[in-house]
């Protein structure tokens, strides 16, 4: 049995990545067709799976911050400014290259991040919020106004992304590097949550006292928190400004943050699924929604303010009749599948 | 599970198979044979849609127009709207689907931000980009080559109301949006300023949408400003004469074309009286224009400046197609463009001044007018 177990569950400490044979090779699948699928696939498309995908990235470091440590915020999106303009910065003005000034985005957001954090250490709940507040406001103030950084207060242009001389012209292949940074997000997001970090995280969410009483570094996780939360939201940012070829001030305003944070609401909190299927949900429902309308109708200027009200009143019936996420449907889905599906497999794994 | 979030996840799951239907059966209306394809990004829903939902409109009713007349040399017009609500990214993700997915040679676009963003998509895709934003960057080949706009830039209407400033021997005052829309001309406006000596005597920031102006006219006042320039809505402007009135302030302010409308009349009320405006177009219901009379039977609910000049941006993009053609040129954004450098003195409908494009230089005109409100109407006072 021993044996068994260990051929099945080959991570660290005896829990597996993902639980399910269906969710290994669900996962295994997914990230194989959106490979070959996206190479097929007209440029509209694709720029919709680069934003989901970017999307689930920072959604990642939001639900790291929000969903698994309690520490809701409301600037991620100007975090992720951070991490677009100081890319930017470091590939354009100071000659980096691509690969290396993505990370180093991470890394200064990162840092931004903690010195924002620091008010958090005393703060907490519509406290904390108001602070995170703050922040959104000074970073977007400090975008628009930092023309050494920005160069003008709309943003600035980036080009086509580049690496080692190869130019990713076609957005396909821009595709191909941001699934590749979500794919290894995903990775590290899940391993956190599996760590002793992951689970202070959670605990000081869920019963602070108790955790301090057992020993557990309130302020530290916090701060790693932040610190972790953020450095996603750069990294996603930065890739976000290469998407767009070029980094918008407006693109990390008060609006996206909030919609950051209702993709994680939407999606299910504390949980990778919930960071993929809320962004999914994000993008695609208004796009969809405007698809729907212009063949329906044929006019725009009803259509517009219709799928406005009809996204909203999405929102509202999600948050009623399914508080906890898309993540929690999709788990039962799942959970339908493999007892039907993989029916032998689930056994054999829970023996 | 309860039967309301069963049901909502049937209907979700519905929502979704139908869009997907819909996305890959391919059940776009049937074209006419030498249909030609135009794209209009707009801003119906977003942040200055006051603005943006009559300039979109201008520009539907125009081509529809068209299409009524037989279309451009009798080839039919298919106009691809796509409302972004002046949002960056989606603005992105419409121009590529427009360009890319479905090869429109001509886009109509909107607001600054929006449009600066798409400038070297334009040029690598060679798609002409017509945005209602007049920003100096649009008007310089180098960095837009495929931008063209119907009215005078945002900095040289600004040098403008300048001399016109320095004719009264006034003394300036600036008042600012801090976006890129209204920081644009701020440069343009000193560098004016200093030539032709008006000393600026105050700058104060003001939101798109304030709801107080008291600290800015209580500044104008102090320094003595004869005259503020507005790079903002027209919401800011009425905000800031009633606030001048207030203070006691005798200031005219001189909006520019999105801050001096007539949208700015209706909220202001007497308050506008005698204030200035770089308006861009003939008023509704001047008949001396040529097209006036049949914009006016297209019986538009809000007729103002941004309908009009809306009507004159798709009438100048009809001509520029309808030129392409007479040469037997294949529509392209390539072919387009060369066709705007052979406009001469065009004036689409009479409806704004004449416009010339070079290859050097892609403003439409090198000075602007300014007009007044009286009798809560817009009235030509000066020409530069």
């Amino acid at each position: 049995m021993k044996q068994s177990a260990e051929k099945h569950h080959p991570m660290p400490n005896g829990l597996p990545l993902l639980e399910t044979q269906f969710e290994r090779y669900g996962a295994a699948a997914i990230i194989l067709v959106l490979v070959v699928g996206s190479q097929f696939l007209s440029g509209y498309y694709v720029s919709l799976l680069t934003t989901i995908t970017i999307f689930s990235l920072a959604a990642m470091g939001l639900n790291l911050l929000s969903g698994n440590a309690g520490l809701i915020s409301i600037a991620h999106a100007a975090f992720m400014g951070v991490g677009a303009f100081t890319a930017a910065w470091f590939v354009i003005d100071m000659g980096l290259p691509l690969l290396l000034a993505l990370l180093l985005a991470g890394f200064v957001t990162a840092v931004v991040g903690l010195l924002f954090g620091l008010p958090s250490l005393r703060l907490s709940g519509v406290y904390l919020i108001l602070a995170t507040f703050a922040a959104q406001v000074i970073l977007y103030w400090f975008f628009e106004q930092a023309l050494w950084l920005t160069k003008s207060p709309d943003g600035r242009p980036v080009g086509i992304a580049s690496i080692a001389g190869f130019h990713f012209d076609d957005s396909a292949h821009y595709f191909l590097l941001v699934l590749a940074f979500t794919v290894a997000g995903g990775v590290v997001y899940l391993n956190l949550l599996r760590s002793g970090l992951g689970r202070s995280m959670e605990a000081i969410r869920d019963r602070p006292v108790v955790a301090q009483l057992m020993g557990m570094n309130l302020q530290k996780t916090k701060l790693v928190a932040f610190a972790t939360g953020h450095f996603y939201a750069g990294l996603a940012g930065a890739l976000y400004g290469w998407h767009l070829q070029f980094v918008a001030t407006e693109a990390f305003n008060l609006m996206r943050s909030i919609e950051m944070l209702v993709l994680i609401i939407i999606g299910g909190l504390g949980s990778l699924a919930g960071a993929v299927l809320g962004a999914i949900f994000i993008v695609l429902v208004p796009e969809f929604l405007d698809m729907a309308g212009n063949r329906l109708l044929d006019d725009v200027s009803v259509i517009a303010p219709l799928r406005l009200g009809i996204f909203g009143l999405l929102v509202v019936l999600f948050l009623l009749y399914e508080p906890r996420g898309l993540a929690r449907s999709w788990r039962k889905t799942v959970h339908l599948f493999n007892n039907q599906i993989f029916k032998n497999q689930t056994k054999q794994n829970r023996s | 599970m309860t039967i309301f979030s069963s049901l909502l996840r049937i209907c979700v799951i519905i929502v979704f198979l139908f869009s997907f239907l819909l996305m890959w059966n391919g059940c776009a209306p049937a074209e006419e044979e030498g249909t030609i394809r135009i794209g209009q990004i707009t801003n119906r829903t977003g942040e200055t849609s006051d603005v943006g939902i009559p300039l979109a409109d201008g520009v539907r009713d125009a081509w529809r127009w068209i299409n009524e007349q037989g279309g451009v040399r009798e080839r039919p017009v298919r106009i691809l709207e796509r409302e972004t609500g002046y949002n960056v990214p989606r603005t992105i993700a419409a121009f590529r689907e427009l360009s890319g997915d479905y090869g429109v040679p001509l886009i109509h676009g909107f607001g600054t931000p929006d449009s600066e963003a798409v400038m070297d998509l334009a040029t690598r895709a060679q798609v002409i980009y017509m945005p209602t934003s007049y920003d100096e960057r649009f008007v310089n080949p180098e960095m837009a080559p495929y931008f063209f706009i119907t009215n005078t830039d945002y900095s040289t209407a600004a040098r403008s109301a300048v001399r016109y400033v320095a004719e009264q021997n006034g003394r300036l005052g600036l008042a600012r949006n801090p976006g890129g829309f209204g920081m644009a001309p701020i440069g343009a406006i000193k560098d004016e300023a200093e030539k032709v000596g008006v000393p600026i005597v105050s700058e104060q920031d003001m939101s798109y949408t304030p709801t107080s102006a008291v600290q800015q006219s209580l500044a104008f006042r102090n320094a003595d400003a004869t005259h503020v320039w507005m790079g903002n809505t027209h919401t800011a402007m009425a905000v800031l004469a009633r606030d001048l009135r207030r203070q006691e302030s005798d200031a005219v302010i001189i909006g520019n074309i999105y801050a001096g409308d007539e949208n700015f009349i209706r909220t202001a009320g007497n308050d506008a009286e005698g204030h200035l405006s770089l308006y861009g177009s003939v008023e509704y219901g001047d008949e001396s224009a040529a097209m006036m009379e049949v914009i006016m039977q297209a019986g538009y609910r809000d007729p103002n400046t941004h309908y009009i000049r809306g009507w004159a941006q798709a009438l100048l993009a009809a001509e520029v197609i309808g030129m392409a053609i007479d040469r037997e040129l294949e529509i392209t954004g390539e072919n387009l463009r060369n066709m705007f450098y052979e406009l001469e003195d065009f004036s689409p409908g009479g409806l704004v001044p004449p416009v010339n494009y070079t290859p050097e230089d892609h403003r439409p005109g090198q000075n602007s007018s300014i007009y007044q409100v009286r009798d809560g109407r817009w009235v030509k006072i000066w020409e530069d």
